[in-house]
């Protein structure tokens, strides 16, 4: 337990230290004689909308496979709250939206959008169709 | 301002090597090389007795660090000798991929054609480094080929039209290419790269007792200056390496601050199993061997030698004003635990 929050702190101070202390957010990393890689320390998050109307959708729950489960809130903002990540550039990943609400908000399709790494270093804006809309 | 940075540089540094996550692998594939540089070192050659680690036997030693790394989050930096002289060099890649690493090669270029390069970015291949070290002349002097230039080149020209490889061109700065810098800058720049990098020679290796390829205190000054002016251009990303720290120049050189992260986020498996930090690192710093022991066992609990490097406070190190800034330089420039380093390029203030 102790361990896990020691961790999670010495992550954000990796994100918070390396944000301030370097020229960029995004860095070159490479060891002696061997290629760059480019990397982001990042916390995703973003916000959910309808795709018609552009309201922000609460109750909505958002997964990828970065491994991380977050719920919307009333304004359509979901956060991972797991922790910071550190991602390379030109890594892709899923990222799938679901009402899990049954009708409380409307009832939405699933999404699944594929995002890259880069695109993370921004709040993500996603939209969704109504089910009603869709048929 | 860059006081600040400073610290929170340091403050970065000991964060990172507490956490001491494995992000960067290198995989001495081969010592067989299809050139025999001057300034390898590594000195491979092109006939070795020594045959090729199986992939099968480092894959088998990987497979650990899946379950405590995130897919993506672990490059394994495949090198040698020449990794494209394996022929199953994309096949090893496609498999790196589906156990969920990232790849990428160090090449100096010569088998790097059209074919080869479809079949590598297919197989997944998101990094690459060719070598480039002066222009036609000095850089076939250099590799010891009068093709060599020519088949950079055009691994080069491939490179940089592919948009979605990580790349980078290195040039060994010596003597002989010092003042072609930037004639070098012009054609790399017609030739559509945007990523470079400067080194400098270490004497190590078949460099080692090679004079004419080390450069003089005056002469890696000019080089830095070259770096910081073309830097402030923007017309190419430029960048020294992390081979030592710089003193004065520390924020014109390069994105951060000098940090040797050998040990700390960089391990290896070398040719005959062992387990280190940088290839170039003496070998007298191995930390056990994959035919042995757990890889990620020894990643937890071994490197101690680089990860507490106040043992590296001797020699001209041992009065430094700069050590907690520099934490004594490079890994690659001591020859052995409790040797002082082999070279400084620490430029202060006048």
């Amino acid at each position: 337990m102790f361990k896990h929050l020691k961790e999670k702190k010495q992550k954000l101070l990796r994100f918070l230290f390396g944000s301030f202390s370097f020229t960029a957010l995004m860095f070159t990393f490479q060891a002696c004689y061997g290629m760059p890689e480019r990397t982001f320390d990042t916390i995703v998050q973003g916000k959910v909308t309808d795709a018609e109307t552009s309201e922000p959708i609460g109750g909505l729950q958002v997964t990828s496979d970065l491994g991380f489960t977050a719920t919307t809130d009333q304004n359509g903002i979901f956060i991972d709250s797991s922790e910071v990540r550190h991602l390379y550039e030109y890594s892709e990943y899923l990222i799938t939206v679901t009402d899990v609400d049954s009708t409380e908000n409307g009832q939405y399709e699933r999404l699944d959008t594929v995002v890259w790494a880069s695109d993370l270093t921004q709040p993500l804006q996603l939209q969704v169709k109504k089910v009603s809309d869709a048929q | 301002m860059s006081v600040l940075k400073r610290f929170l540089s340091r403050v970065f540094r000991k964060n990172e090597t507490e956490i001491h996550e494995l992000s960067y692998l290198f995989w001495e594939c081969t010592w067989r090389c299809n050139l025999a540089c001057r300034h390898c070192g590594s000195d491979c050659k092109a006939e070795t007795n020594v045959t090729d680690m199986p992939f099968a036997d480092f894959l088998r030693a990987i497979e650990p660090l899946e379950q405590r790394y995130p897919r993506d989050t672990v490059v394994i930096a495949i090198t040698g000798g020449e990794p494209l002289l394996r022929n199953d060099l994309a096949d090893c890649g496609r498999a790196l991929r589906q156990h969920g690493f990232r790849w990428g090669i160090v090449t100096n270029g010569m088998l790097y054609d059209e074919a080869r390069h479809r079949e590598l970015v297919a197989a997944g291949l998101s990094s690459i480094t060719v070598s480039l070290d002066g222009l036609e002349e000095t850089h076939n002097w250099l590799r010891q080929h009068p093709q060599s230039f020519q088949r950079a080149l055009r691994a080069l020209r491939l490179i940089a039209n592919e948009s979605q490889l990580i790349y980078d061109v290195v040039t060994c700065v010596h003597g002989r290419n010092l003042k072609e810098l930037p004639q070098l800058k012009e054609l790399l720049i017609a030739n559509g790269i945007r990523h470079w990098r400067l080194f400098t020679i270490a004497p190590i290796g078949r460099a080692a007792g090679d004079r004419e390829l080390m450069l003089s205190r005056t002469q890696v000054e000019e080089m830095l200056q070259f770096i910081a002016a073309t830097r402030k251009e923007g017309r190419i990303d430029l960048k020294f390496s992390c081979e030592a720290y710089t003193g004065k120049y520390e924020e014109e050189v390069r994105d951060s601050y000098f940090f040797c992260r050998a040990g700390i986020n960089i391990g290896s498996v070398l040719l005959n199993g062992d387990i280190c930090a940088c290839p170039n690192i003496n070998r007298s710093f191995r930390q056990c061997n994959i035919y042995e022991d757990n890889l990620l066992d020894v990643w937890d609990n071994r490197f101690q030698v680089m990860r507490d490097r106040t043992w590296m406070r001797c020699g001209m190190c041992a009065k430094c004003k700069d050590f907690k800034q520099c934490l004594g330089g490079a890994m690659h420039l001591r020859p052995a635990y409790g040797e002082p380093i082999r070279r400084c390029y620490n430029f202060r203030e006048r």
